[in-house]
């Protein structure tokens, strides 16, 4: 039987997409949930937090915030900017994947057409 | 209906129609040639969830106020690498167990079985197959072994781009007359339109479908 290429060209842009679905996703759901100040799942230590509080404020005094809305626009925007991107790059990919997977079942079928000893079907090859 | 065991004997049934003969010593390059390519195909997102650790561990360590050392790097290093490592030691695991001859001449007879409403096979992920995904089968001998010819079903009905293979080695006096003369009956009785084509070339055999 003749060598059949893998789709492989789709899968690049699938892990692309895993990556911008995986940064953005917990981005976008921080900034619709509704937040109650009483949860603490995480339990930062006290360095972390204040690390975390310094990060935190040098970004609220950059972008200008001043109310809980904005704040929560900061997260859900690029998060909702990279979640759309990574749905867009992720059906980009499944077309390359089934464009390749034409390409690949031509070659087979141009390859099966030549070594065949009985003639294939017109529809087929 | 026609239920067709496949020919060879037990211990040699279920390997590449190529590999028949063989030692299994022999053919651990081949086999790892294959995981290669298959691995491939994890690679992207395998590197991406690498990356991700990567970045989840450097937030980490930028949190607990951990100076630039050689210290940070080698941890850094180590959470990039730790995915590539474990499906390294996966990789040596499954060598090791190639190698064993655990379950050797015990494996099951791949069978397949034609009736009215489509293809029934063994040892795959897709044990039924109904006659409009059954796209043509390919009758190939077999290097090396008189007498055994290798069949080849290409599933993948319609516009769907997919396509899946899956092989049976089968006698090539008794079963093959017989595959093809079942065909026939399905053809005329109008359960299906699949073609065999007969190959020349050299036969691969397929793993599943």
């Amino acid at each position: 039987m003749p060598e059949r290429r893998r789709n492989l060209s789709g899968l690049w842009s699938t892990g692309l997409a895993f990556y911008l679905f995986a940064r953005g996703f917990p981005l976008l759901m921080v900034g619709l949930m509704p937040h109650n100040s009483k949860d603490n799942p995480t339990h930062p230590t006290a360095n972390e937090q204040r690390n975390l509080e310094r990060a935190l404020r040098g970004v609220v005094r950059k972008f200008h915030i001043t109310n809980s809305k904005e704040l929560r626009m900061l997260f859900w925007l690029p998060g909702g900017a990279l979640t759309g991107a990574a749905i867009g790059v992720f059906s980009w990919g499944i077309r390359q994947q089934k464009r390749q997977a034409d390409e690949n079942n031509r070659v087979f079928d141009l390859e099966v057409g030549r070594s065949v000893t009985t003639p294939a079907p017109k529809q087929l090859v | 209906m026609l239920l067709l065991e496949q020919s060879e004997p037990c211990s040699e049934a279920n390997r590449p129609a190529g590999n028949i003969g063989r030692t299994r010593w022999q053919d651990l390059p081949v086999e790892l040639a294959r995981f290669a390519v298959s691995a491939r195909a994890v690679f992207p997102i395998l590197l991406v969830s690498s990356v991700l650790t990567l970045e989840i561990v450097a937030v980490r360590l930028w949190l607990d106020d951990q100076a630039f050392s050689v210290g940070m790097l080698l941890r850094l290093a180590l959470a990039f690498m730790a995915l590539f490592l474990v499906l390294g030691l996966v990789v040596i695991l499954l060598g090791v167990l190639a190698l064993l001859p655990i379950g050797k001449g015990k494996r099951a007879k791949r069978t397949l079985r034609l009736d009215e409403k489509g293809v029934r096979l063994s040892q795959t992920e897709y044990d039924r197959v109904s006659w409009r995904d059954v796209r043509r089968w390919f009758l190939a001998p077999v290097p090396d072994q008189e007498g055994l010819a290798c069949l080849t079903l290409e599933r993948g009905g319609g516009t769907r781009p997919i396509r899946a293979y899956w092989s049976i080695l089968l006698d090539g006096r008794e079963k093959v007359p017989a595959f093809l003369s079942e065909m026939e009956c399905l053809r005329q009785r109008g359960a299906t339109k699949a073609p065999w084509l007969s190959y020349s070339g050299r036969c691969r055999s397929e793993g599943g479908t």
